[in-house]
């Protein structure tokens, strides 16, 4: 069977920015800079005037972003940090291998994301901080976990690595915390052209902290005079460079792909309980990947496979039940809702540049799917 | 040319003019199929730097220091492990032990080579150490055969921090094959240099190459999968950096034989300061080795002075490194920081790197070194 709806459509993503991708690169060959240098700067004068942040900070990809966060925070041994049992891996594990314990706790069935009662009743003496993440199309409920962690004197940091361009309740995505990261992975609304990453801070003391561990530590002047043992985790210039291109056409982006999921959603949403369609309401979210969830996921799935229509399950795995983490003791039924979305959760195609009519031919698969079974 | 033209430390804006054509061909590929990260021409790579170093695996990381991270977890280090570093080399060396939760344990080098002295490591070992880790600085490898029977005869892991060894060959073997793997950067201004960070992960050992691959991409031992074995990283390389890379091997070994020359240059015109200057020399090994020269590192007596007096002459220099790692603040307190290391301490108040790459002309190298003549004559 042929592809005739990509989930990616790699070939197509970035087709128009060839000229862009190749200036990037001359320009910064011809500067003889190459990382963290000018374009570099720009990009974060940029992203902190956009997101109003007193700091943004530039380092190689959103995962790193979160290492260097909780590295600034003096996370480590015997630390517990709160965060949801279904979403990326990074969440949970840049926090182990900063030596602390990631305690899980279970999400919203109709977000995915870290569930505000759930997160509290995690919160103990050792927890240094809450780690909720925005996924798909969504977000936690940022207002409730940043009055928990300022009523349990713990650190909020916001994995909001999908967020940039996006506000929850009338803020900014990365703004309610301690610090908030964005991600430019090349499927990312604002992809880059490689891995790059941003963290987002009002704390001086956090943000001259990050700049440090970013690059081994080092002096801010002094060259090779290391105060911290620190990561290498920064950007490239070349990144930059294209990213600089990209940035303002980010909320046209982000347009788009609001009004992929609309239609997504007029189409689709007639199927529940069937198949359930994320929350109502587009109009500030940043929208990534459009996660439907239907109890016959899998068959729907190998359907629109059959149909020539990619599709792709996040996560088929809770976190608590990853071989990575089996030393945390966690067994099946821990984290219901995790559970359940890790069997029910499917991604349907949405990218801006969708040819005309792919929406409808994969609503109409869908919807011939359930037909069919009735 | 101006006489007075700056000479920058580093440039390498000529040699990627040069290369344009075939980079932007493989560029256009890139843009064209949209895949940045790891992907067609960092597999194309990894075959290419296998090929040329003879690894039978090379896996393709974010940087160098990721690299060693990577090689240090695959090879099973960890908490409660003494690993041992040589007390002069690059910051990354030692963090990249204490980031896998072991202890670096800082020794002395040897003159000429400023690599690990084997007496020092030996000296240093107890009944925690897991390992020995030597670094191949500047242009020449370390005592390899003389470390290999120290690693053997105490039952230790040997690995390499080879991050500057593209190259270097020394009994047969290239850079980082001589225990279980080693590391390669290329870092822009390394000899194999990229336009971004970018690195690499030799062995010839499967297993730690296969756990070398899964710690790269978050612990996957498919990519894509979402299903991870164990805690690893986001640590993929750039495919725009490997197309750079790929373009670049074309030219390594001419540019290596460009180096060579330059130092010869720098030799020739340099040796009459002896003893106040002293050019490199290549220290005694059980093995012989072969020069790369990545960085050309001089010793004086003036050493600051020296620089000071270039800089106000546009004349760019590297002072690699100005610190023992015994000094750093981030390490001095640890307790395999104590060892004394007089001759780390000493190079790191004498040694400083003049502009060593293949787009420097001749009659730079001529400038740079009347200059460090006018110097001596001017301020006695």
């Amino acid at each position: 069977m042929t592809t005739t709806v990509s989930y990616h459509d790699w070939d197509n993503r970035y087709r128009d920015w060839t000229e862009e991708v190749l200036d990037a690169v001359r320009q910064v060959a011809d500067s003889d800079e190459f990382i963290l240098k000018s374009r570099v700067a720009e990009l974060e004068r940029r992203v902190a005037e956009r997101t109003g942040a007193a700091h943004a900070i530039a380092v190689a990809n959103g995962t790193g972003a979160l290492t260097v966060i909780l590295a600034a925070l003096g996370i480590g041994p015997g630390d517990e940090v709160v965060t949801p049992a279904f979403s990326f891996i990074s969440t949970a594990s840049t926090v182990a291998l900063r030596g602390a314990k990631p305690v899980f706790a279970d999400v919203d069935a109709d977000t995915a994301c870290l569930d505000l009662a759930a997160a509290e009743a995690a919160v103990t003496d050792r927890t240094r901080a809450v780690l909720p993440a925005y996924l798909f199309t969504t977000h936690p409920d940022m207002t409730g976990l940043a009055e928990l962690a300022e009523r349990r004197g713990v650190a909020l940091v916001e994995d909001s690595a999908v967020g940039l361009g996006a506000t929850v309740d009338g803020r900014q995505a990365g703004r309610f915390g301690t610090a908030g990261v964005y991600s430019f992975f090349p499927a990312k609304p604002i992809g880059g052209a490689g891995d790059a990453g941003m963290v987002v801070t009002d704390d001086d003391d956090l943000a001259r902290d990050i700049r440090m561990l970013r690059n081994h530590g080092q002096d801010l002047g002094v060259r090779f005079l290391h105060h911290k043992v620190g990561f290498n985790c920064r950007m490239d210039e070349i990144t930059a460079a294209f990213l600089l291109q990209r940035l303002p056409k980010l909320d046209g982006f982000l347009t788009a792909r609001r009004q992929i999921a609309e239609e997504y959603q007029e189409r689709l949403a007639h199927l529940a309980p069937d198949l359930l369609t994320p929350p109502d309401g587009y109009d500030h979210r940043a929208v990534y990947t459009y996660v439907v969830r239907a109890a016959r996921r899998d068959e729907l799935k190998e359907f629109l496979a059959g149909e020539g229509i990619e599709t792709v399950v996040y996560y088929p795995k809770p976190l608590h039940l990853q071989p990575a983490f089996a030393y945390l003791g966690h067994r099946p039924g821990d984290f219901p809702v995790a559970e359940q979305l890790a069997r029910e959760a499917l991604a349907l195609p949405l990218h801006p540049d969708m040819r005309p009519g792919d929406v409808a031919r994969v609503a109409s698969a869908v919807e011939r799917f359930y037909r069919g079974a009735r | 040319m101006s006489t007075d033209a700056p000479v920058p430390f580093f440039t390498g804006a000529a040699s990627i003019r040069a290369d344009w054509p075939a980079l932007e061909a493989r560029l256009r590929t890139v843009a064209e199929s949209g895949r940045f990260t790891f992907g067609p021409l960092g597999r194309e790579l990894e075959q290419a730097i296998a090929e040329r170093t003879g690894a039978k695996h090379a896996v393709a990381v974010g940087n160098g220091t990721d690299a060693l991270v990577i090689l240090l977890r695959a090879a099973g280090i960890g908490p409660g492990d003494e690993v041992i570093v040589p007390a002069y080399t690059f910051f990354a060396t030692a963090s990249a032990v204490l980031h896998v939760g072991a202890e670096p344990v800082l020794v002395d080098i040897l003159p000429g080579s400023y690599a690990m002295d084997p007496a020092a490591a030996r000296a240093a070992i107890t009944a925690r150490t897991r390992a020995i880790m030597p670094v191949h600085l500047f242009s020449q490898m370390a005592d390899m055969r003389t470390l290999r029977e120290l690693a053997d005869e105490h039952g230790l892991l040997l690995l390499e921090d080879s991050a500057e060894g593209i190259d270097m060959v020394m009994g047969g073997r290239h850079a980082g094959l001589w225990g279980k793997g080693g590391v390669l950067s290329f870092f822009p201004t390394k000899t194999l240099g990229s336009l971004g960070d970018a690195g690499m992960v030799l062995t010839d050992d499967d297993e730690v190459a296969a756990r070398a691959r899964r710690l790269r991409s978050h612990g996957q031992e498919v990519d894509g999968s979402y299903e991870y074995l164990e805690l690893g990283y986001n640590s993929r390389l750039d495919e725009i950096q490997s197309a750079v890379l790929l373009t670049r091997l074309g030219t390594l070994s001419a540019e290596i034989e460009r180096r060579a020359e330059l130092a010869d240059r720098y030799d020739r015109q340099l040796a009459a300061l002896a003893p106040v200057v002293q050019i490199p020399w290549f220290a005694e090994t059980a093995e012989p080795g072969n020069p790369v020269y990545y960085v050309y590192l001089i010793e004086s007596d003036r050493r600051d002075e020296l620089v000071e007096f270039l800089t106000a002459h546009g004349v760019g220099t590297e002072v690699y490194y100005p610190r023992a790692l015994t000094e750093q603040p981030a390490l001095a307190q640890l307790p395999g920081a104590q060892h004394p290391v007089p001759v780390a301490v000493a190079a790191s108040r004498r040694a400083v790197g003049l502009p060593m790459y293949p787009d420097l002309t001749d009659q730079q190298v001529d400038r740079v070194c009347e200059l460090i003549h006018r110097f001596h004559k001017e301020t006695p």
